[in-house]
């Protein structure tokens, strides 16, 4: 091999050692941040008088708002999950998006929904209404059902609905714990004048409604949801935590998102022109506050306040993370402007450039990092010694970084058993093998699909289970 | 970029290392080692940092088993025997565990650390972790009813946000009428928003008209809110009645809106003010007004709230519907000439309430029952014509009787079943 060749090659490993480095040292500096702002809601949590805030007229009501399209297989246990929430006041609006499957037959025979007339404030443009049901089981619920528009449409759609201050969006295929509505609100009841959105932790499985019941948070043990579960606990507990102690919360994730209606309303809603809504609209949150220099905040909490389902098959999990890349790389991308700008304080000198490092140029520096040692190693540049280091460095340190993780989430909630925790932190070292390639393939799959401009939703099939069946309605 | 300038200027160095030939670029030697040697030490530190932290975490958790354990049989003989002093710091501090526990657990720190160093601990703080234990001493005074503990929480209302909202939480399981006075004296002048201090108040162990009634005559607007919207809890006291009705005429707009909400939980009385504040120049009293109208459940108010349906504001319009739907079908009456309203909401409004007072078809049910009463009569045929789904619907759910009835009733109308 030519010289010249050696000396790229040795370039490439250089700056992907490089990279590695500054990335692990600043998931490092992430990881102190969660642990100090887990402590402190660790602590607030323990003080709280949970008794009080959840019999009292003065905890702040709340809109639970789910769009729902083909989500036949879990509308029902969800829908069900938001009713039960432990909360003083709340409301529960559905809206159908056009869905083809039994969707609306199913929300219509469980909860004995009746046809209505209820006229609403259009503060958000939307695609048609067709019909609107309100269930004669219980009248908080209220069931829309309208043209597909996508779920940021639905989205808007409930908005026009939501009566109370706060709106709470929850997917379709989420089924939240009785007491997540009021262990998120609670840092809103001391703060909401300031504090105008809020995320959560959410565990993951291919079945929730089997787990919800028992609270076995992250019950489902098989290795691809285990893997996720464990991607999720460092999304969480490392990453969003930090962000929100830092003031550059950058994503209130969709399957569980409160924000403040007026600033829902305030914003023009979720945008519909995004593959994705949630990560846009926390974006757009901080841009429009920052540039106005208002003072606000957007916090992620590490309770976890229900599961949510994940793909079983490797394919499935392909497309989905495929979208979260492009999502991702389109969120940046719209909102490059504040990218290293004081103006925009700890978001843009701070949020923005680990975002373009970790997630946006993340992908194309993988999959170099990978081919520089194979082919480094395969020319005789660098030994296999020397890899299988490197190999065993990025393993144990992601293996560090997800214990770091599992301890937070422990020390917030003490729900799991010693087993599941251990059998955690041990999966975790082999991640690298067995389940970052398809994420990284994922990821570029994301990349060149932006590129390219695509922009549409590729909804991840649902999990096989036995098929929901609309009772007959008598 | 030493890497790259070896590798370009020592070209065979470390041939015998890589097994490659002399001829080819590869890395000296003495680099490799060094390389090899970081290389090395970085993996033995990820390796034993992964190791190590996940026996923290698997230690940390059975030993929080453990103490756990110990704790529920503290908890079970009544006795902080046997308890490191951290874990019973935490048993007293904890919100969840039933008050005699945390009482029984309070004494048993209070006795080993002493009332004055817990008093020196709960005046102030100056770290984050002192803090904490600021918050744990304050708990523990209060729960073992030493004097110094109210002056105590008085100060930490005025604390930073944490130390203020534990305090608040402490006051609020107190069950004495100075902490109730502490928490409403801190209403306004808190770090705490007032609903919160409210909601404690609210909660209150015990029964505390006075230092609400005090509060609801306060001089400042967003005290005497604060104090108006408590006294719902103590309504059926005439006296408590007898200062909203007068509050009902309070120059501040917010004053009057909890009056009108308190006035909604009451079983007799106020009707007159409900009235008037139906017809406040605020909307939002006039929104309040007409839930408490529809809260108080008499027919008659169907005649006051109806007009709202047509009011010039979104939400009282909405609280209209849903004040109009709490009242029932007794209502429809009042309702009915709005289908006819030259305002489009007004007109829609009405159709949603009369379908909800009883899914349309229980309004037609009435008209068939009375053939005699015009107005129910005309009432039917108007919600027919303007919501040919829902008269579709009644008549799906109808019996076969009723459904003859139905379509009598559509004739003059002309909507097709």
């Amino acid at each position: 091999m030519s010289v010249t060749l050696d000396t790229g090659l040795s370039w490439v490993v250089y700056v992907c050692l490089g990279y590695l480095l500054l990335v692990a040292t600043l998931y490092a500096i992430l990881v102190v941040f969660s642990a100090l702002d887990n402590m402190l809601r660790v602590r607030q949590t323990r003080a709280e008088d949970f008794r009080t805030l959840a019999r009292s007229r003065f905890t702040v009501p709340v809109s639970v708002i789910v769009a729902a399209y083909d989500e036949a297989a879990l509308i029902r246990e969800s829908v069900r999950s938001l009713l039960e929430l432990d909360y003083p006041e709340h409301e529960v609006i559905v809206v159908n998006d056009g869905s083809t499957d039994e969707t609306l037959e199913l929300l219509r025979a469980e909860f004995d929904l009746v046809p209505q007339h209820i006229y609403v404030r259009r503060v958000l443009a939307t695609e048609q209404v067709r019909q609107i049901y309100r269930s004669r089981l219980d009248p908080r619920l209220v069931v829309v059902d309208k043209d597909n528009g996508g779920k940021a449409d639905a989205l808007n759609c409930a908005i026009n609905f939501a009566r109370y201050p706060y709106v709470c969006g929850v997917d379709g295929d989420t089924l939240l714990f009785p007491d997540a509505l009021l262990r998120a609100m609670r840092p809103v009841l001391r703060d909401p004048a300031a504090i105008i959105g809020v995320t959560s932790h959410l565990a993951i499985s291919s079945a929730p409604e089997e787990i919800a019941a028992q609270r076995d948070v992250l019950g489902d043990y098989r290795p691809l949801l285990a893997f996720q579960q464990i991607d999720y606990l460092r999304a969480f507990m490392t990453n969003r935590l930090a962000w929100s102690r830092l003031n550059f919360m950058l994503c209130a994730v969709g399957a569980f998102q409160i924000w403040r209606r007026d600033v829902l309303e305030e914003l023009g809603g979720f945008a519909r022109h995004f593959t994705c809504e949630d990560i846009e609209l926390t974006f757009r949150a901080h841009e429009r506050y920052l540039r106005e220099g208002r003072e606000y905040k957007i916090l992620s909490l590490p309770h976890t306040v229900g599961v949510t389902e994940g793909p079983n098959r490797m394919r499935s999990l392909i497309a989905q993370r495929e979208r979260w890349q492009r999502v991702i790389l389109e969120t940046f991308w719209a909102y490059r402007g504040m990218l290293g700008r004081p103006r925009y304080r700890s978001v843009g000198l701070a949020g923005m450039p680990f975002y373009l490092l970790s997630e946006v140029v993340a992908p194309v520096f993988e999959v170099l990092s990978v081919l520089a040692l194979v082919v480094a190693a395969a020319t005789g540049s660098l030994d296999w010694t020397s890899c299988l280091l490197i190999g065993g460095i990025v393993a144990f340190g992601t293996g560090l970084l997800t214990a770091a993780s599992v301890l937070i989430s422990d020390l917030a909630e003490r729900t799991l058993p010693k087993r599941r925790l251990a059998s955690l932190v041990l999966l975790a070292p082999l991640e690298l093998v067995l389940y970052r390639p398809a994420l990284v393939w994922a990821r570029l799959l994301g990349t060149v699909r932006f590129l390219r401009g695509d922009r549409k939703w590729h909804k991840f099939e649902r999990n096989t289970r036995p098929r929901a069946v609309a009772p007959r309605s008598s | 970029m030493p890497m790259v300038r070896v590798l370009v200027q020592e070209p065979g160095g470390a041939a015998a290392f890589a097994g490659t030939t002399p001829a080819r670029a590869t890395w000296p030697a003495a680099t490799m080692t060094t390389f090899h040697f970081l290389l090395t030490l970085l993996f033995g530190a990820a390796l034993l940092g992964w190791l190590g932290l996940a026996a923290y975490v698997v230690g940390g958790r059975a030993a929080h088993d453990l103490r756990a354990r110990r704790l529920a049989e503290a908890e079970a003989r009544s006795s902080g025997r046997g308890l490191s002093r951290r874990a019973l710091r935490r048993a007293a501090l904890d919100a969840s565990l039933a008050p005699h526990v945390s009482l029984l657990f309070a004494f048993e720190e209070a006795a080993t650390v002493g009332t004055g160093q817990l008093v020196a601990r709960a005046g102030r703080h100056r770290t984050e972790l002192d803090k904490w234990r600021r918050i744990e001493a304050l708990r523990i005074l209060a729960l073992v009813a030493d004097p110094a503990a109210l002056p105590l929480l008085e100060l930490a209302l005025r604390a930073d946000e944490d130390v203020a909202a534990a305090a608040a939480a402490i006051l609020g399981s107190l069950r004495s009428e100075a902490a109730a006075e502490v928490l409403a004296a801190a209403i306004g002048r808190s770090q705490l928003p007032d609903s919160k201090l409210s909601a404690y108040l609210d909660s209150y162990p015990l029964d505390v008209p006075g230092v609400v009634r005090r509060l609801a005559c306060d001089r400042s607007p967003a005290r005497r809110y604060r104090g108006v919207s408590l006294l719902a809890r103590y309504i059926e006291r005439g006296d408590a009645r007898q200062l909203l009705c007068a509050a009902a005429g309070d120059v501040d707009a917010d004053v009057r809106a909890a009056v009108a909400e308190a006035l909604g939980s009451a079983g007799e009385g106020g009707i007159d003010e409900l009235d008037a504040l139906a017809r406040d120049t605020a909307w939002f009293v006039r929104a309040h007004a007409a839930r408490s109208l529809g809260a108080r459940r008499y027919a008659e108010l169907g005649a006051v709230v109806a007009p709202l349906l047509a009011d010039e504001s979104w939400w009282v319009r909405a609280a209209a519907k849903d004040a109009l739907g709490e009242l029932g079908p007794d209502a429809a009456a009042a309702v009915a000439p709005y289908l006819h309203s030259s305002d489009r909401f007004a007109r829609n409004g009405a159709v949603e309430v009369l379908e909800r007072i009883g899914h349309v078809d229980l309004v037609l049910v009435e008209a068939v029952a009375a053939p005699y009463d015009v107005l129910k009569q005309r009432a039917a045929q108007a919600i027919i014509a303007a919501s040919a789904d829902a008269y579709r619907a009644a008549v799906e759910r109808a019996t076969p009787e009723l459904r003859e009835a139905l379509l009598v009733l559509v004739e003059p109308v002309g909507v097709a079943a």
